[in-house]
């Protein structure tokens, strides 16, 4: 514990600085489930209407999620090198899988009723798409963004092998110095950020949920 | 073709020893898979009747799996220092929450009137059990199984890190070296044999699940096996 509470750990100024490395984290995260979003959004709305395409691309991605992240890493390696691709890559993949059955199952799950209701109201497509259909969907497709950033904050733990700095980095530098304390401390604060982002979009969740409520009796 | 040959000789290379590492990776898939089942289920069937109990053990078992599955590698290296021991017991603790968590919702997902009607039919409390409570449970259970073994498959490499040895010996030699031999041979290794536990156990699955609750159009398994982690 001696490492965690000794404040010259946590000095902004100092690159492998808990703090710092708690920013590299999350920003490689939000990098990942960015551009994973930015996938998996039109590919779910594309599947959900669509029932035939939903299969192939769900399995698909259920295949390259089986694939281990570091033999996934490791096989990049000859391509692209030591970089920040070769670890956002297979995170960016991984997370499809979780985000596209979300969104899917979020969109199939709004009752048909009330896109009735909303095109009895004259609403066009896009009226629906954007006021009936994705308010009532959101609690799902943010169901599937927590679970994805929670595995994605644990897959990014190994990121240090690959060249790129995160709280991995005191896991690893503590096994090759043979320095337990900065092993528990990595192990303790990447727990804790992964416990905590988790309550926190679990939150959110069900802040928009209660609004579905609502919409449901309306 | 340059390529070809480096595989090639990765393993004419006697230093590789790539069949003892296979023996050691499957080893450190297997042990780990069979305690935590044994576990798992055994406590998911004391837990599950009695609800604070079972609420705890569910609410632990998910805290566990937010848990980076490095963090339980790195965790025991400070306690119980480097080697083969270690690194399975790590995974084995990496492979109870799955199933423990889903012994309790095949459990707790059965109609109570079913129990009921086979209590009434003069079933004592073990035969209720084996006969109607575990074939009922037996495919969610499944479920967990197949998704701690392939969390084991794809965490053991890591045990390579702590001294377990294995393929993941090949990928950190890869990483240290730049060498492309060794990291396209591992994470094939290893790539091939997650695929198989997915496949193979959802295999299993479908074969465990008894005829009279079979869905009529069963789905890809691929598609199911995820479906437990996602909501």
């Amino acid at each position: 514990m001696d490492y965690i509470l000794q404040s010259e750990h946590w000095v902004l100024s100092d690159p492998t600085s808990i703090t710092s490395l708690i920013i590299d984290h999350l920003s490689l995260t939000l990098i990942t489930m960015a551009i994973g979003f930015v996938i998996a959004f039109p590919l779910g709305l594309f599947a959900a209407r669509f029932v035939r395409v939903y299969l192939p691309i769900i399995t698909l991605a259920g295949i390259l999620y089986t694939i281990p992240s570091l033999a996934f890493m490791a096989i990049l390696i000859p391509f692209t090198g030591l970089t920040r691709t070769t670890v956002v890559l297979p995170m960016v993949l991984y997370a499809q899988v979780v985000l596209i059955r979300n969104i899917v199952a979020a969109i199939r799950s709004v009752d048909p009723l009330l896109i009735e209701v909303g095109r009895a109201m004259g609403m066009n497509g896009w009226q629906l798409q954007r006021e009936v259909i994705l308010p009532l969907a959101l609690p799902v497709i943010v169901a599937g963004i927590r679970v994805a950033t929670v595995t994605t904050i644990g897959i990014a733990t190994i990121a240090p092998l690959f060249g790129v700095q995160d709280l991995g980095y005191l896991i690893f530098q503590g096994f090759n110095t043979s320095y337990n304390d900065q092993v528990v401390a990595g192990v303790i604060i990447v727990s804790l950020l992964a416990i905590v982002v988790d309550f926190l979009l679990l939150g959110v969740q069900r802040l928009l949920s209660r609004g579905r409520r609502v919409g449901a009796i309306a | 073709m340059e390529f070809l040959h480096e595989v090639g000789d990765f393993f004419r290379d006697p230093n590789t020893r790539f069949a003892e590492q296979t023996v050691i990776y499957l080893k450190l898939c297997a042990i780990p898979i069979v305690i935590s089942i044994v576990i798992g289920v055994l406590l998911g069937v004391l837990v599950a009747r009695r609800p604070i109990a079972a609420f705890f053990a569910t609410n632990l078992s998910g805290l566990a799996r937010a848990i980076p599955t490095l963090a339980f590698l790195a965790i025991v290296l400070p306690y119980l220092g480097i080697g083969f021991t270690p690194a399975a017991l790590a995974l084995t603790a990496l492979g109870i929450p799955p199933i423990l968590l889903n012994t309790i919702a095949g459990l707790r997902g059965i109609d109570p009137m079913i129990t009921e009607a086979a209590r009434g039919t003069g079933m004592t409390a073990w035969q209720v059990l084996i006969r109607v409570q575990a074939p009922l449970a037996l495919p969610v259970a499944m479920a967990g199984v197949r998704t701690s073994a392939v969390q084991i498959v794809a965490t053991a490499p890591l045990a390579a890190l702590i001294g377990a040895g294995g393929y993941g010996d090949y990928i950190l030699e890869g990483i240290n070296l730049l060498e492309t031999a060794p990291l396209v041979v591992g994470s094939i290794a290893i790539a091939i044999l997650a695929m198989v536990a997915e496949f193979g156990l959802a295999a299993v699955e479908r074969a465990v699940t008894s005829e009279g609750i079979r869905p009529p159009s069963s789905k890809s398994s691929v598609e199911d096996s995820i479906a437990t982690e996602a909501f």
